[in-house]
C-alpha cells in the first residue's frame, strides 16, 4: 500500500468515467422550474399513493402529522371527481391483473 | 431512507430548495449538505451517526498528521496507524461474528470443546465503503497526489455525502474535494442528465430488480431442491439482472441526485454484460470498487511489475479480498476466487489482450462465455449457504422437475434488463441532450408522469437495496 504509485496507474480514464463529458449543462432557474413542474405533476397524478404514504407516516408519528394525513386525503379526494388519479390506479390495478393472470 | 419512496422525495425536495439557496455561502451550503446526510443516515439508525462522524474526524486528523510529516519513512508508519485502524473498526462491525463462527468450528473439528463468545453486532449500513473513501484519503495524501484538506467540514462532507453514502459509487477524494472549493455553478446544472437517470435507475429498481427478485430469484434461492433446470436458468440469469438493475440503479439515481445538487460523480456502471472478457467485465461493473481495488490494492501489491506468476498471485489475492469486502461468508470468498481465476486463466490464454481485435464471432463468443461465468459466480454470491449453491448446480440434472416459476413475465423483466446493453455508448447523455431542447417545465412534467407511471408499474413496498448489506 505505500509503494510509489506510477503515473500511468492514477491514469483514471477521466473520459470514460465522466458522466458529463457529452452532456449539456442547464441553468438552475431551468432545473428549478423542472423540480417544480415535475412535483406538481406527481402531486395531480400521484395522489392515491400520496394519500397512502401520508397514511403511513401519520401512523407513525400520530398525533402530529393527523392534520397533514386529512390534507392528502382531502387532496386526493378532491382530485377524484377530475380524474386525475384514474391513469396511475387504473394502471397499477391493470398491471397486478396482467402479471398475476398467468404471465 | 430508500430512494424510491416519498419520504426520500420531501427529503430531496427540502435538501434541493436549501442547498442551492445557500449557493452564495459555501460554509453553509457544506453544513446543510452535512446535516442532510446525518439526517439521511441516522434514517436507519441514529447511534451509527457517531460512527460516521468517528471514521470522518480519524481520517482528518490523520491527513493532516501525514501531511505533516516531512520523512518518508513516519508519513508512512502514520497511514499504517490509520488505515489499520479504520480497518479494525470495519473488522469488528463486519467480520467478527464471521471470525468468531470459523473459529469455533475450527476449534470443534480440533476436539477443543470451548466456544468463543459470539456478540450480535449490527452492521451499519455502507460501513464498507464509507471505510474504502477515507483509506482512499489517506493514501493519496501520503502518496502527495492530494493535499490534505484543512477543514474538517470538507472532510465529514466527502465522507457523508449522502447519495452516496450507503452503496457508493466509491467517491475518490481527489474527484470530490475540489468540487467543495468551486463555488456553486448556477449556469452549470446538468438538470436534464440527472433527471434521465433518477427515472431510469426508479425503472431498474422498483419494476425490474423488484419483481425479478419475488416472482422468481428469492423463491428458488431459497430451497432450490423444488425446482427444474429451466428454473434454476430462470432464476441464474434472473439474478444477473436483478443484482444490475438493483445495483446499478442505485448509482444511476446517486449520480443523477448529485447532478441536481452540482455535484458530479463517476460513472459507475457501463452495460457490463456485454464485456467480451473478464478483464473488460471489471472496466464496466462497479467501476469504482474496482479502479479502488486496482489503485490502492493489486498495484501496490507490485501488479505486473515483478512478472507475469507474481501478477497472476497479486489478481488472486485482489479478487479474493473483493470477494471478502462484499461480506462476511465463505460463499463471498469463493465468488471472489472464481473471478480471479478466471481472470488469470484468461490472461494466461492472452484473450485479455486479443479480445479487442478479435473476429466478431469470438467477441459474440467471449461475451456469451464471460456472461455464463458471471452468472456462475453470482450463484455463490447469492446462495446463503454453499449447500444451497451446490444444490442449485446440482439441480441442472433434475430434468423430471417441471416448470413452474420461469413464466414469460419472468422472461420479459430478463430481456428488458439485459436490454440495457445494446444501447450505443453514452446513449443516456445523447438522450438527455436532445431532451434539453423542451421548455423546462415540459420536461419537468414529463420526468413527474414518469416516476407516477414507475410508481403504477411496481409492486406494493420496495426492497432495500441489496448492496445495503455491504
Amino acid at each position: 500500500m505505500t509503494s510509489a504509485p506510477s503515473n500511468r496507474a492514477f491514469e483514471r480514464h477521466h473520459d470514460e468515467v465522466d458522466i458529463t463529458r457529452a452532456a449539456q449543462p442547464q441553468t438552475l432557474r431551468a432545473a428549478v422550474a423542472m423540480v417544480l413542474a415535475g412535483t406538481l405533476v406527481a402531486l395531480l397524478l400521484g395522489a392515491t399513493p400520496l394519500a397512502d404514504w401520508m397514511d403511513g407516516v401519520a401512523l407513525r408519528w400520530s398525533p402530529h402529522l393527523d392534520g397533514v394525513a386529512a390534507a392528502t386525503g382531502a387532496w386526493q379526494g378532491w382530485l377524484e371527481p377530475a380524474g386525475l388519479n384514474q391513469p396511475h390506479d387504473g394502471l397499477h390495478a391493470w398491471f397486478q391483473d396482467w402479471r398475476l393472470g398467468g404471465w | 431512507m430508500l430512494f424510491p419512496t416519498l419520504d426520500f422525495g420531501l427529503f430531496f425536495l427540502i435538501v434541493f430548495a436549501a442547498a442551492w439557496a445557500a449557493r452564495r455561502h459555501p460554509t453553509l451550503r457544506k453544513l446543510l449538505l452535512v446535516v442532510a446526510s446525518y439526517v439521511f443516515y441516522g434514517y436507519w439508525d441514529w447511534r451509527f451517526c457517531f460512527l460516521l462522524a468517528g471514521s470522518s474526524l480519524l481520517n482528518w486528523s490523520a491527513g493532516l498528521a501525514i501531511a505533516g510529516a516531512t520523512r518518508d519513512e513516519v508519513r508512512r508508519r502514520l497511514l499504517l496507524i490509520a488505515v489499520a485502524i479504520n480497518l479494525l473498526v470495519l473488522g469488528y462491525f463486519k467480520y467478527y461474528g464471521f471470525f468468531i463462527e470459523s473459529l469455533n468450528g475450527l476449534l470443534l473439528d480440533l476436539g477443543i470443546e470451548r466456544e468463543l463468545p459470539f456478540l450480535e453486532i449490527i452492521l451499519p449500513v455502507g460501513i464498507s465503503f464509507f471505510t474504502f473513501q477515507g483509506i482512499s484519503y489517506l493514501v493519496d495524501v501520503q502518496r502527495r497526489v492530494l493535499p490534505a484538506t484543512r477543514s474538517p467540514l470538507d472532510l465529514i462532507l466527502y465522507i457523508s455525502f449522502f447519495p452516496q453514502l450507503v452503496a457508493g459509487p466509491i467517491v475518490r477524494a481527489q474527484d470530490f474535494l475540489p468540487q467543495l472549493q468551486r463555488p456553486a455553478e448556477p449556469n452549470r446544472v446538468y438538470a436534464v442528465l440527472g433527471c434521465c437517470l433518477i427515472v431510469i435507475g426508479l425503472f431498474k429498481k422498483v419494476v425490474l430488480a423488484n419483481y425479478l427478485a419475488t416472482e422468481i430469484v428469492d423463491q428458488v434461492f431459497l430451497d432450490p431442491i423444488f425446482y427444474g433446470p429451466l428454473d434454476l436458468l430462470a432464476a441464474a440469469y434472473g439474478y444477473a439482472v436483478q443484482i444490475y438493475c438493483d445495483f446499478s440503479a442505485y448509482s444511476d439515481i446517486a449520480i443523477g441526485v448529485a447532478l441536481l445538487l452540482g455535484f458530479n460523480f463517476q460513472k459507475n456502471f457501463d452495460r457490463p454484460y456485454r464485456a467480451r472478457a473478464m478483464r473488460e467485465f471489471w472496466q464496466r461493473w462497479h467501476i469504482s470498487l474496482s479502479s479502488w481495488l486496482r489503485d490502492y490494492l493489486y498495484i501496490p501489491l507490485g501488479g505486473n511489475r515483478q512478472g507475469p506468476r507474481r501478477a497472476d498471485l497479486y489478481l488472486m489475492i485482489t479478487m479474493l479480498l473483493g470477494g471478502i469486502w462484499h461480506g462476511a461468508a465463505w460463499t463471498f470468498i469463493v465468488w471472489g476466487l472464481l473471478h480471479g481465476l478466471a481472470l488469470v486463466i484468461e490472461r494466461a490464454s492472452g484473450w485479455a489482450k486479443r479480445y479487442a481485435t478479435a473476429p466478431r464471432w469470438a467477441q459474440a463468443l467471449g461475451i456469451l462465455v464471460v456472461f455464463h461465468l458471471v452468472c456462475l459466480a453470482w450463484i455463490f454470491f447469492r446462495a446463503e449457504s454453499f449447500e444451497i449453491a451446490w444444490t442449485f448446480l446440482a439441480g441442472f440434472a433434475q430434468l423430471e422437475l417441471p416448470l413452474t416459476l420461469a413464466t414469460p413475465f419472468v422472461v420479459l423483466l430478463i430481456l428488458l434488463g439485459l436490454s440495457f446493453h445494446a444501447l450505443p455508448d453514452r446513449a443516456v447523455e445523447s438522450a438527455a441532450n436532445r431532451l434539453a431542447a423542451l421548455p423546462a417545465w415540459l420536461f419537468g412534467a414529463g420526468v413527474g408522469s414518469a416516476i407516477v407511471l414507475v410508481d403504477a408499474l411496481g409492486p406494493d413496498g420496495v426492497a432495500p437495496f441489496i448492496y445495503f448489506q455491504f
